[in-house]
């Protein structure tokens, strides 16, 4: 069953803050965590034939975490779309390694509001920063995400032992960075 | 800023960037969030605000990405069906082109209706007799070969070799009528129509039509016919004396009683001379106008013109005393062409080196535009070949920057410093010219980079764009991109753009944007002229040693009967390039003269009184005072030896040189001389002469020249105008 309009604004309204919570914390910059979450809907949207295949299998099995017990939106969904975000936010850290595309207009330094001035999140995105790349990813896709142990480790390849070592690894690292941030 | 001030800057900036006041409360908080549980730090890890706008931007999606029909089918279905539309698009393309090659027998390729039906252009494939071609060419031999020689003298400014008539091609038939309608020659032609006629492709004809218009517009080529000899239109050629030269190829005896001297703008192209020798190693023989006797002097000059010397201090106590910013050569002997009365004169106005000097540190980010008009011309050649030379200017705390653009930007390597010469060489040479143009997106994104690049107060940054200079954008992409350049520059970045282009008229907005950029808008054509731009543009030290520069040569009445100039024959490209492009002596560059003239004496004897043939006059403009300057050299009659023995070894290199021109422009005056003579001429120059790398390239280039066997019959000439 293809997506319709219909289905891809629920899609959009269900999915696309978490999304852009990764991307934000993945890639440390407003303006790119947009554009990489514009693109991953829009491939949705592209690929939308191949949705009803890959959103709606049921998930693997092991998928019985925690998280499961109080479901708000899709999670086949989610983990679909969360494949397409990573590829286009590896996509982007590859050709930002070559290639610097202008296509729209010069930025001009245009005040705007800074959406993140309350709260703690540039000191966690610092302490995130230095977090090695293997368990920042996973804590990410797991506790911001909300992806089950089993998915996250579906889509990075590795054992759930693993993603569950990593995600408990990474808690203790952040909350160390934490630490050494209130000592300096 | 001395080392002193940059210690204390450093301190200074140490200062101010840690003289940060933590928020009140930021120290509280961070104790509370290392103490949280794990829901509570993932409830903090889910605290990012979203955006306003998002949303919007995301539900529009629908309505903006449109997915064909076929994008929804299954990817193996999507690949056979691709196949099999190769497959029958291919086949139809190779059906039609055999039926299209059949139908160039005995059908015109070009238009040829009402007025434009002057220009009936037919060839067949390589493989057609000859017998058949002439018969189909016939009826408008002369029209064809117009075309083919307007064609091959504007390839051969651009540095591109064709194939000659006989082995013509449908694609060079085209590019000759192409040739012809984006020129002067045939003002009555429609290029709207004729561009229809020729080209399928919309833009390809928009292309055409836009630069037969520039040419059009340019300053006249063609009338006064002979506009590049004599100091301006103050010595025309007569009727007959034009016809002497469209007949010929070279110019003719001119008496100097009725005109006693010449002046020219200077030519510094050498290109010539890598064409002929491209073309010999492949075993072809080159169209007489893609021979430039001036050209294949001034690249052979490091033979027979002297650098500047330094003039002797008077006194030992006197300070060392300053280079001139020129040296003029003058050679004379017995000419080897027309006769034993001639005498052969060669002139050589070569530039002071100037060496690398100290600069400050400097970041050059080069921008390149590799789209597919790079190709014409040879633009990207030359692109290639001169920045590559750019690395001797490098020292230590320099680095160098490579973008490329066509319709995006990339960039190809970043901060390469004096000892990363082979990359930077390597990365030049994997630029490729393809694709459509836009600057915009290749100048921000060099502005960018350099911006980006890591920063201390000594580095300098600049940008440098090389363009074909084609852009046409609306005034909003103008006005963005002079934003763009305006922030640059206040961050320290400037901004100079150098057009690749001899021909085509700039848009005004170019200007604007380096004056924006506080940089420097310059055209350049030939070699010499982009390296000192580049260099001008790297290391800010001017590269022109004399501004404006022109030649005259005068012979007295009393002692010189008459006087021909060799090379500097009218093409429509050189002439093109002298009017629009500037005459600057650049430094290391050398431009060349060669005549023959007929002395009234024809013989020197001991004993005669010594007297002046010829004197030859630099002039320049003197860019303090706005003044122009005049250094004159005589040539007296004691100089002119009767025998190439008695000749010095400078000058019998220069004159093999201009007679291997001339031999291979089959060049009436030089019948009886064949390549065979030249090269024995050549083995006999002794050492240390013979032995240099570029002497040797020469000896060899007339020998494989020599086996090619010239024959009259080979005779390539248009019939001019």
């Amino acid at each position: 069953m293809s997506l319709t309009r219909a289905e891809f604004s629920r899609l959009v309204a269900d999915h696309s803050e978490a999304l852009y919570r990764v991307a934000f914390r993945m890639m440390g910059h407003a303006h790119e965590a947009e554009d990489v979450v514009q693109e991953t809907f829009r491939s949705a949207w592209t690929s939308r034939e191949r949705f009803a295949s890959q959103s709606h299998e049921s998930p693997e099995s092991g998928a019985s975490d925690a998280e499961w017990s109080t479901p708000n939106f899709d999670r086949s969904e989610r983990a679909w779309l969360v494949a397409i975000l990573r590829r286009r936010i590896t996509d982007r850290w590859r050709r930002r390694q070559h290639e610097v595309t202008i296509t729209d207009a010069p930025d001009q330094g245009v005040e705007s509001p800074d959406p993140f001035d309350s709260g703690y999140t540039d000191e966690m995105q610092q302490a995130l920063s230095r977090l090695p790349a293997e368990l920042r990813e996973s804590l990410l896709l797991v506790v911001v995400g909300e992806l089950t142990h089993q998915e996250a480790a579906d889509l990075l390849k590795v054992p759930i032992g693993t993603v569950l070592s990593r995600v408990s690894r990474a808690r203790s690292r952040l909350r160390e960075q934490l630490k050494g941030q209130v000592s300096k | 800023m001395n080392e002193r001030s940059a210690d204390e800057f450093d301190a200074w900036l140490k200062r101010e960037l840690c003289d940060v006041r933590a928020p009140e409360g930021l120290r509280a908080r961070l104790e509370r969030i290392a103490d949280l549980d794990d829901a509570n730090l993932d409830r903090e890890l889910r605290n990012v605000a979203i955006p306003t706008g998002l949303m919007l931007r995301l539900h529009a999606i629908p309505g903006r990405v449109v997915v064909r029909r076929w994008q929804r089918l299954p990817t193996p279905v999507r690949l056979a069906l691709a196949a099999s539309l190769l497959l029958i698009f291919g086949g139809a393309w190779l059906f039609a082109a055999m039926l299209s090659t059949a139908e160039l027998y005995g059908r015109t390729i070009a238009g040829h209706d009402d007025a434009d039906s002057e220009l009936i252009v037919q060839f067949g494939p390589a493989d057609v007799a000859s017998q058949s071609v002439s018969a189909m060419v016939e009826p408008d031999a002369a029209m064809v070969n117009t075309a083919i020689s307007i064609a091959a003298a504007k390839q051969t400014a651009e540095g591109i070799a064709i194939q000659p008539p006989l082995d013509a091609t449908r694609s060079t038939a085209r590019s000759a009528a192409l040739a012809t309608v984006a020129s002067r020659r045939r003002p009555e032609l429609n290029p709207t129509r004729f561009a229809a006629a020729l080209l399928a492709d919309p833009i390809e004809q928009a292309l055409l039509v836009q630069r037969a218009r520039a040419v059009r517009s340019a300053p006249n080529i063609f009338t006064p016919a002979p506009l590049p000899f004599g100091p301006g239109a103050d010595l025309p050629l007569t009727q007959a004396e034009d016809g002497f030269l469209a007949r010929a190829g070279v110019f003719p005896p001119l008496s100097a009683a009725g005109r006693p001297g010449t002046s020219l703008g200077l030519n510094f192209g050498v290109g010539s001379y890598d064409v002929l020798r491209d073309l010999i190693r492949q075993g072809q023989l080159p169209m007489a106008d893609q021979v430039r006797t001036e050209e294949l002097l001034a690249a052979l000059s490091p033979l027979w013109v002297g650098a500047p010397a330094a003039p002797k201090p008077k006194q030992p106590t006197d300070p060392p005393p300053s280079v001139p910013a020129f040296n003029l050569t003058i050679l004379g002997g017995p000419s080897p062409l027309s006769g034993p009365e001639q005498r052969l004169i060669v002139v050589g106005l070569r530039g002071r080196d100037l060496p690398p000097v100290g600069h400050r540190p400097t970041h050059l980010t080069v921008v390149v535009d590799t789209s597919a008009a790079m190709a014409v011309a040879g633009r990207l050649a030359l692109a290639q070949r001169e920045l590559a030379t750019l690395t001797r200017q490098l020292q230590a705390g320099d680095q160098l920057t490579l973008v490329r653009f066509a319709d995006s930007a990339q960039v190809v390597v970043e901060g390469l410093g004096p000892k990363d010469v082979p990359a930077w060489k390597a990365a030049l040479a994997s630029l490729r010219a393809e694709g459509s143009s836009e600057p915009a997106t290749g100048i921000a994104a060099g502005l960018a980079v350099a911006r980006s690049s890591k920063v201390t107060p000594q580095i300098v940054r600049r940008v440098v764009v090389l363009t074909h200079g084609g852009a046409t954008w609306d005034d909003a992409t103008w006005q963005r991109l002079q934003l763009l350049v305006e922030t640059a520059r206040k961050d320290g970045v400037t901004l100079d753009v150098i057009p690749l282009a001899p021909v085509e008229p700039l848009d005004a907005n170019w200007q604007r944007l380096v004056q924006v950029g506080d940089g420097r808008l310059t055209r350049a054509v030939h070699p010499a002229q982009l390296q000192g731009q580049l260099v001008e543009a790297f290391a800010r030290r001017p590269q022109v040693v004399l501004p404006e520069a022109r030649l005259t040569v005068s012979f007295p009445a009393n002692q010189v009967t008459s006087y021909r100039l060799l090379g500097h024959e009218p093409s429509p490209a050189a002439v093109v390039q002298a009017s629009l492009v500037d005459s600057h002596l650049y430094a290391g560059h050398t431009t060349s003269l060669a005549f023959e003239i007929r002395p009234t004496v024809a013989v020197t004897a001991p004993g005669m009184p010594d007297v002046e043939v010829a004197t030859v006059t630099v002039e320049w403009t003197n860019r303090a005072t706005g003044e122009r300057v005049k250094s004159s050299r005589r040539l007296m009659r004691s100089q002119l030896k009767n025998t190439l023995a008695e000749s010095g070894v400078a000058w019998q290199t220069a004159a093999l040189v201009a007679s291997t021109a001339e031999v291979l422009r089959r060049s009436p005056f030089a019948e009886k001389l064949t390549l065979a003579d030249i090269a024995q001429g050549l083995q006999h120059i002794p050492a240390p002469q013979a032995e240099r790398p570029e002497f040797r390239d020469f000896l060899r280039f007339v020998e494989q020249a020599d086996e090619l066997h010239l024959q009259p019959n080979n005779l390539r000439r248009a019939p001019g105008r």
